[in-house]
């Protein structure tokens, strides 16, 4: 009885796994052919693509480690001023924000 | 809490290389194994240090600072320190954590006059998830926020403390309260192709800031300055051929008004980048990584200089006033067990620096090399320590003379001649992984 019982048990859940979560899982997910993609990669990938799309979040750094601003340093165009023709200031440069 | 095997192929991205090209992978990664219940937690800081001189101060443009043309010369402590927390709380989802701040203390004194900043900077809170479920595609979300924790507004002369971005990391100190959000998918095309796209919008708060610079008083009054909200469409593609990774991407950015104390003040025009990396692994103790970098406005909107009233639309400038700006990195490792060391170099081009009402024409190039080397040495397993040092050269053209309302005619003696600074970098620093 307990055999039987125990071989419908693993029927059962054989049924709900889905053919990939049969499989061992991949750190960043697998192709379309089920193969594991190349970990460091996917998450350069991922990573610069957050840095990029963020690059006025912070005038402080982009959301990485330290160790990483080398490698994701975002360009400033203009060492803190924008030329702002500005009459009620006397001058004509004006604090750009960041 | 960790896996030895997957913190080794996690390291290859960011230990690995001791250029800190970290994330673009430079060494062949074997298949990953099984990753449930994997959490890794990584703290990093460093205190980096930078001095530099300069045959004028910053910004060398005469009406921001009381600028008497004396020759400058400043210092900088920037000390960030992270923590980072990657997991998965279940297979199909991949978590990751950061929370970011940092310490700076900065100096500048233009001969007599001098400015200072010290404290807290700004902090930044990073979330991001993806779903590794489907096969063929991971799609992501990262949610990230600019904490106002640091200093925005710096009366007098310590306006002066904020240095050239050229010379130093820290540009400001402070804005406001950003909150920016990105969704985006990584497409495996095959193992070692990955095709990504992804659109961000940062929505940014606004702050106080100095309204204006009186030669000889230097920074007075205040100004809310609510600064554009930003949206970037990113596209790009990492490729592993063997011993080569070739990585190429390209952004597109819009931005809204900037306003001063709620009138409009000036809108940048959108911004388009390219960015190319080569990283290759010549021998098993040999890498190196080159990336080049392009950036390019199109005109900004300003107010009309002439003549009232100022709450008049912006209009398109005659010129642009933005530097196209090309940036070149190389850097190349040499391992040798636990220690690696290896040259730093890098080459920035800013072709023009901003618009000159005089000659209707763009004030002149500025270009930036710096040279060094960086080490690190792995103490145990967890703990890296690292070392970097790094020389600077920089050289801004001259410009003529400048029109400063509420005058029509050039100001005798507002033009800046030429500015060579020189300047060092030395940073040490600790990683570690639990």
């Amino acid at each position: 009885m307990r055999h039987i019982v125990a071989l419908l048990i693993g029927c059962v859940a054989a049924g709900f796994m889905t053919p990939a979560a049969a499989q061992a899982p991949c750190t960043e997910g697998r192709t379309a052919a089920g193969e594991c993609v190349d970990a460091p990669l996917a998450q350069a990938m991922r990573k610069s693509a957050i840095v990029q799309t963020q690059q006025k979040l912070s005038c402080i750094s982009a959301p990485v480690l330290p160790i990483e601003d080398r490698t994701y340093g975002i360009i400033r165009n203009h060492p803190g001023v924008v030329s702002v023709p500005a009459l009620d200031r006397p001058v004509f440069l004006a604090p750009r924000a960041c | 809490m960790r896996s030895a095997q997957w913190a080794i192929g996690l390291g290859s991205a960011i230990a690995a290389n001791a250029a800190f090209a970290a994330d673009i992978p430079v060494k062949v990664v074997a298949a990953p194994p099984p990753a449930a219940a994997v959490w890794e937690l990584t703290i990093n800081s460093e205190a980096r240090y930078y001095s530099w001189h300069s045959t004028r101060g910053f910004p060398t443009t005469p009406t921001l600072v009381p600028q008497t043309g004396a020759p400058a010369r400043g210092t900088q402590v920037y000390v960030p320190f992270a923590f980072q927390l990657v997991g998965r709380p279940v297979d199909d989802f991949k978590v990751e954590l950061l929370a970011r701040s940092g310490y700076v203390s900065a100096r500048q004194s233009i001969g007599a006059v001098s400015g200072e900043a010290a404290g807290a900077l700004d902090s930044v809170l990073s979330s991001t998830v993806t779903y590794l479920g489907v096969p063929g595609v991971q799609p992501f979300a990262s949610f990230n926020l600019n904490l106002p924790t640091g200093k925005t507004l710096l009366p007098g002369s310590n306006a002066l403390a904020r240095g050239d971005a050229d010379l130093v990391d820290i540009p400001a100190f402070g804005e406001g309260l950003n909150v920016g959000g990105t969704l985006g998918l990584n497409v495996p095309v095959t193992t070692s192709l990955v095709v990504t796209a992804s659109a961000g919008f940062t929505d940014r708060g606004a702050f106080d800031r100095e309204a204006f610079f009186t030669p000889g008083i230097g920074a007075a009054g205040m100004t809310r300055l609510d600064p554009g909200d930003v949206l970037t469409l990113y596209g790009g593609f990492g490729w592993r051929i063997g011993a080569l990774t070739i990585q190429g991407s390209g952004t597109f950015t819009t931005e809204t008004e900037t306003t001063y104390d709620g009138r409009p003040a000036y809108r940048s025009g959108s911004r388009y980048t390219a960015t190319g990396v080569l990283a290759y692994v010549l021998t098993e103790t040999l890498s190196s990584t080159v990336t080049a970098s392009f950036s390019h406005y199109e005109k900004n909107d300003v107010r009309r200089p002439f003549p009232p009233p100022l709450d008049v639309p912006l209009a398109r400038e005659a010129f642009n006033s933005n530097s196209n700006v090309t940036k070149v990195n190389f850097d190349a490792t040499y391992k040798s067990g636990a220690f690696e060391l290896g040259p730093l170099a890098s080459f920035l081009y800013r072709d023009r620096n901003g618009w000159d009402p005089t000659t209707f024409q763009f004030v002149p190039a500025k270009t930036t090399w710096s040279a060094g080397g960086s080490a690190r040495y792995a103490i145990t397993r967890e703990v890296t320590l690292t070392a970097r040092a790094e020389h600077r050269w920089t050289r801004e053209n001259e410009s003529p003379d400048k029109i400063f309302a509420p005058f029509v005619t050039p100001v005798p003696g507002s033009g800046v001649p030429i500015v060579d600074s020189r300047g060092w970098t030395v940073s040490l620093g600790a990683i570690a992984r639990l």
